[in-house]
């Protein structure tokens, strides 16, 4: 079982890569690296919307992600390396890399309710794989839109900012967390560690 | 959502120190053995304060790096960020939020383009406040410590120009005084900061001035120094987190 995590020029590469460090074999791996011995890439995420696409299409990515998949491999997107996998943010204006259909959309403040949504929140999930419900950090202006969130297929983290928000995702190998596990604690470590077992697990 | 506790680590080279009105520091200890302590204790944040930064534009990212990697709670960094790259660096070793200070006062178009690279979340408006002696007005702190040409809702309408996320609202004046929040300055900020997160830091002494800010304003976070690092009023040194939870 292997971890990389991948360098695509934007996002805290080293914290997800420190804290992988902690229970498997994990790697930084470049988009131009061979990345045929890894189970499971995972994009980590601080930054802009249309940065992060300029980014990932400058380095290949939709060709590359797309390939890792096909050949059983996994995905986790953190936070805008999450929101890069969609298909479009109200944050910008170029197209995502459309691995999953939906969209993102500006949070609305309200009193006791300011945007970014910055702080620790509790998520919890009803259909989620090996999810231990608990709080973790959030820090982001823009969310899955509702219509994403009821969409088929999808296994689902949900959390409340007000109105209910969308935490994450798994669906066909690919997971998306707008939350930072790699900046939650214990929680944070729990939930990666359990991902990488399931990896593990589902391995051929 | 809770509330955020959160623990300010004064850096002066590499030592941890906390000081008074950013003045006369006191030596505390090894800056990368308190963040792996408040780690551990899961805080909600921990905000690292370089306290030359700001006069020497000189960031040791060497060291940084160091305390990056006793982290797995959120970290934010303020001092001395005067150019894009800085940015990039932080945020590359695993900073999440980079605070901006006088590069807001000076080159605002710099911090602009952070923001639409990092996205508004990860820069943070970071606003030191000097209280004028006589008239009690309130202005943004220049790097020598004294009043700038900027009052605070100069200083702050500048930040949400630039598109900053977060504001912190620091009462330098009140920095390690245990006088508690200041009810005149919290009066004295605009209305469209509700619609922010904000901390507040500067005078916060003990667990009922804690309470103070969170029961009577609309902080979302507070920065914690002397509470953390002493047992008592600038005496005994003792890395600690309170066990306070807010919602």
């Amino acid at each position: 079982m292997k971890v990389g995590v991948l360098d695509y020029g934007i996002g805290n590469v080293k914290s997800v890569y420190r804290l992988c460090k902690k229970f498997s074999s994990v790697q930084i791996v470049g988009p131009q690296d061979p990345w045929e011995d890894y189970n499971l890439i995972i994009l980590p995420g601080v930054g802009s919307f249309d940065h992060a696409v300029q980014l990932t299409n400058a380095s290949n990515l939709q060709a590359q992600l797309p390939l890792h998949l096909s050949k059983g491999g996994f995905i986790l997107g953190i936070c805008v390396g999450m929101q890069v996998l969609l298909e479009s943010s109200e944050e910008g204006v170029l197209p995502g890399l459309a691995l999953v259909e939906g969209c993102l959309k500006k949070l609305t403040s309200s009193p006791g309710y300011p945007v970014p949504h910055m702080g620790w929140s509790e998520v919890s999930t009803t259909d989620f794989p090996f999810f231990v419900e608990g709080e973790f950090y959030f820090t982001h202006s823009y969310a899955l839109s509702k219509e994403t969130f009821d969409a088929d297929g999808y296994q689902t983290l949900k959390s409340t900012y007000h109105d209910d928000i969308f935490a994450g995702f798994f669906r066909d190998n690919i997971f998306g967390v707008q939350f930072h596990p790699e900046k939650s604690g214990t929680n944070g470590r729990d939930f990666l560690e359990n991902i990488i077992n399931y990896v593990d697990g589902s391995a051929l | 959502m809770k509330k955020r506790l959160i623990p300010v680590l004064q850096l002066n080279g590499r030592k941890l120190v906390k000081t008074r009105d950013l003045r006369d520091p006191i030596y505390i200890g090894d800056p990368i053995n308190a963040c792996r302590i408040f780690s551990e204790k899961n805080a909600s944040e921990i905000l690292l304060c370089n306290i030359k930064g700001s006069k020497d534009r000189i960031i040791d990212f060497e060291h940084l790096e160091e305390i990056c990697s006793e982290s797995f709670v959120p970290l934010a960094y303020i001092g001395g960020v005067s150019q894009i790259t800085d940015f990039d660096r932080l945020f590359g070793m695993g900073i999440e939020k980079v605070g901006v200070d006088q590069l807001l006062l000076t080159k605002p178009e710099i911090v602009e383009d952070a923001v639409r690279k990092y996205g508004s979340s990860s820069v943070m408006a970071s606003i030191t406040v000097q209280k004028t002696r006589f008239r009690g007005n309130y202005f943004a702190r220049s790097v020598n410590n004294v009043a700038s040409k900027f009052e605070l809702s100069d200083a702050l309408n500048i930040a949400k120009d630039a598109g900053c996320g977060e504001f912190v609202i620091h009462a330098s004046y009140n920095e390690g005084t245990y006088r508690g929040i200041d009810d005149v300055l919290v009066s004295r900020l605009p209305l469209w900061l509700n619609n922010y997160p904000v901390t507040y830091m500067g005078g916060i002494g003990s667990e009922s001035d804690v309470g103070d800010v969170f029961e009577s304003t609309f902080f979302t976070g507070v920065g914690l120094g002397s509470l953390c690092v002493f047992s008592g009023q600038r005496s005994g040194i003792l890395v600690r987190y309170p066990n306070l939870s807010y919602s």
